[in-house]
């Protein structure tokens, strides 16, 4: 059956492997999806243990918690990763803080989101907490720690729902609660214990739709941390003893949700990140439009503001002068102290 | 030791063992392994087996190399995501090329604009005979040629349907069976047998044409696959 001749033959033998990796490739790919995946296990404990403003203060503040922890590195690894990261890292901290954070991504580009489209969703668990801001950061140290080295699967990941959270659509706006069960999150950091930390996993059978919304911050921060054992058992025992009212324990449950929105915010950062790519090589035009299209798909996604920003740029790269002027004048008017807001400033659109 | 390497540090339990080299792939023609129905799959072990495989066949069906990486990334973060869903019913190997397959599919979609295979092999490539491990101890000459040999293989895998292309790779370059290969495209195996006796032909016909003169030049193949 072959028609190939011993040239063709011998093209294939040699280079069987040409298209391999380099050692290089490989170290930086596997750091990088080491991080993205670790993103997720960062996430789910920091929003389970502290259920406030611990995860924006760290993403900001580049501090100790576990968003952080996964975003310094992972920001220094280069390429999309670090965007990516650096949105997982906004979606958190305006999860539960309801602010926006500054995250640095690659190449001293530095990201900045407003989180718009999923301040909504997250009002359930930003919503109990009377002063976000003001809540100090408990420590996630189930993620420095965790005992399994790899996110392994769970074959049963139905004990870690925790339904409770749902049962109560009212909860008490009481920090305490959170506070007083940070604590008890780091004795029993085993990633193992899961089933023992929920002993009637039974799903609640009139689910409240309203409160499942509050799985929306875990859903952007990373899709694979609903169903990585590894990461999100990590954060388990703090959903042990969080009291009945707090929503931390939410974050793992609705699978529809966490299904659908870290689709859109994967392709939003990809556009983000091919209209930038377009920019780089010359091609403006076509960065230009990629951000309308992005506009139009993502009107109130959570790099809006990056995009704003991008497309003054591409159109003062394209040419455009006037239009960029115009885009510029409106950008600084409402992101006035974004960090866009200097490179918006001297580009061409504003002089 | 930096703020930085402490954060690093503090990630490798997470993903040790993720993190270690892959192994080298010493028999690449092997049988694709078949995992046992209800078996579990270890992640760091298929991405070890795989990376190279998912990395390779990427570039092969035409991502363009500055967006390799990501693809690979996005392709392990779903394979970790959908390891539960894994059945066995297939080869590792097979559900993979699924995975890769649909990835490279919406990175294309992303970037519709591009021809399929434009820019898969470029002065890029040219640049990698400079990397030590691609190099190893060979001559400057060996390097060069090595390089233009991919270039080659590219140009002429650019010059295949994307049908064909798929089946030719699967077959030539990763040893699947006719069987496998009908698996991981979900096509009946007859039309698997047409493809790659089509291919083959079509891989053929390319290379001697981009070689009859000295291949530089764009030729009636390339031409034809570009329209």
């Amino acid at each position: 059956m072959s028609e190939l001749n011993s040239k063709a033959r011998a093209l294939i033998q040699a280079t069987q492997f040409a298209d391999d990796p380099t050692t290089e490739e490989c170290e930086r790919l596997h750091k990088a999806i080491g991080a993205r995946l670790a993103i997720g296990a960062a996430v789910t404990t920091t929003v389970a243990a502290s259920g406030s403003a611990a995860a924006s203060t760290a993403a900001a503040a580049a501090g100790p918690s576990g968003a952080a922890i996964v975003a310094g590195p992972a920001a220094a690894l280069g390429g999309s990763i670090g965007v990516k990261l650096a949105v997982v890292a906004i979606a958190l901290a305006s999860a539960t803080a309801g602010a926006s954070a500054i995250v640095s991504a690659t190449g001293g580009a530095v990201s900045l989101a407003r989180r718009t489209s999923i301040t909504q969703s997250s009002t359930a668990i930003a919503g109990p907490i009377a002063n976000p801001i003001a809540t100090p950061t408990p420590t996630p140290a189930p993620i420095l720690s965790p005992t399994n080295p790899m996110p392994t699967v769970n074959p049963n990941p139905t004990p870690i729902l925790n339904p409770t959270p749902i049962l109560n659509p009212t909860p008490t706006l009481n920090p305490t609660p959170i506070l007083n069960s940070t604590p008890t999150l780091n004795p029993t950091p085993t990633l193992n214990s899961t089933p023992t930390l929920n002993p009637t996993p039974t799903p609640n059978p009139t689910p409240n739709p309203t409160p499942t919304r509050t799985t929306t911050p875990i859903a952007i921060a990373d899709p694979s941390a609903a169903r990585s054992p590894g990461p999100t058992s990590a954060p388990t025992p703090a959903l042990a003893p969080t009291p009945p009212d707090s929503p931390v324990g939410a974050p793992v449950l609705a699978r529809g949700a966490a299904a659908a929105l870290p689709e859109t915010i994967d392709e939003e950062v990809a556009t983000l990140r091919d209209a930038r790519s377009a920019l780089r090589q010359g091609r403006a035009a076509l960065a230009v439009t990629l951000l309308d299209e992005a506009a139009r798909r993502y009107p109130d996604g959570v790099l809006a503001e990056d995009r704003a920003a991008e497309r003054v740029f591409a159109l003062c790269a394209s040419g455009r002068v006037g239009e960029a002027r115009a885009q510029a004048a409106l950008f600084l008017a409402s992101h006035a102290r974004s960090p866009y807001a200097g490179a918006v400033r001297s580009s061409c659109g504003a002089r | 030791m930096t703020a930085q390497d402490h954060q690093i540090r503090a990630l490798r339990p997470l993903t040790q063992g993720m993190l270690s080299p892959p192994s080298p792939e010493v028999a690449p023609r092997a049988p694709a392994a078949r995992v046992g129905k209800g078996a579990k799959l270890d992640f760091a072990s298929i991405y070890r087996e795989n990376v190279r495989f998912v990395w390779r066949t990427a570039k092969r069906m035409g991502v363009e190399p500055p967006m390799v990486e990501d693809v690979v990334q996005d392709v392990f973060v779903v394979v970790h995501r959908r390891l539960g869903e894994f059945e066995g019913r297939s080869s590792t190997k097979t559900w993979l090329y699924g995975i890769v397959r649909r990835i490279v599919a919406d990175h294309r979609r992303a970037h519709r604009r591009k021809p399929a295979h434009q820019g898969a092999t470029s002065t890029h490539d040219l640049d990698r005979v400079t990397d030590a491990s691609d190099a190893g101890c060979a001559s400057p000459h060996a390097n060069a040629e090595k390089a233009e040999q991919r270039l080659l293989l590219h140009r002429v895998l650019a010059c295949l349907d994307e049908d064909k292309r798929e089946v030719f790779l699967l077959s030539e370059f990763e040893g699947m069976t006719m069987a496998e290969i009908s698996e991981a495209l979900d096509v009946n195996p007859n039309t698997v047998s047409s493809r790659l006796r089509a291919a083959r032909s079509d891989f053929q016909q390319a290379l001697d044409e981009l070689t009859r003169g000295d291949g530089a030049q764009p030729s009636a193949a390339e031409g034809r696959r570009a329209r």
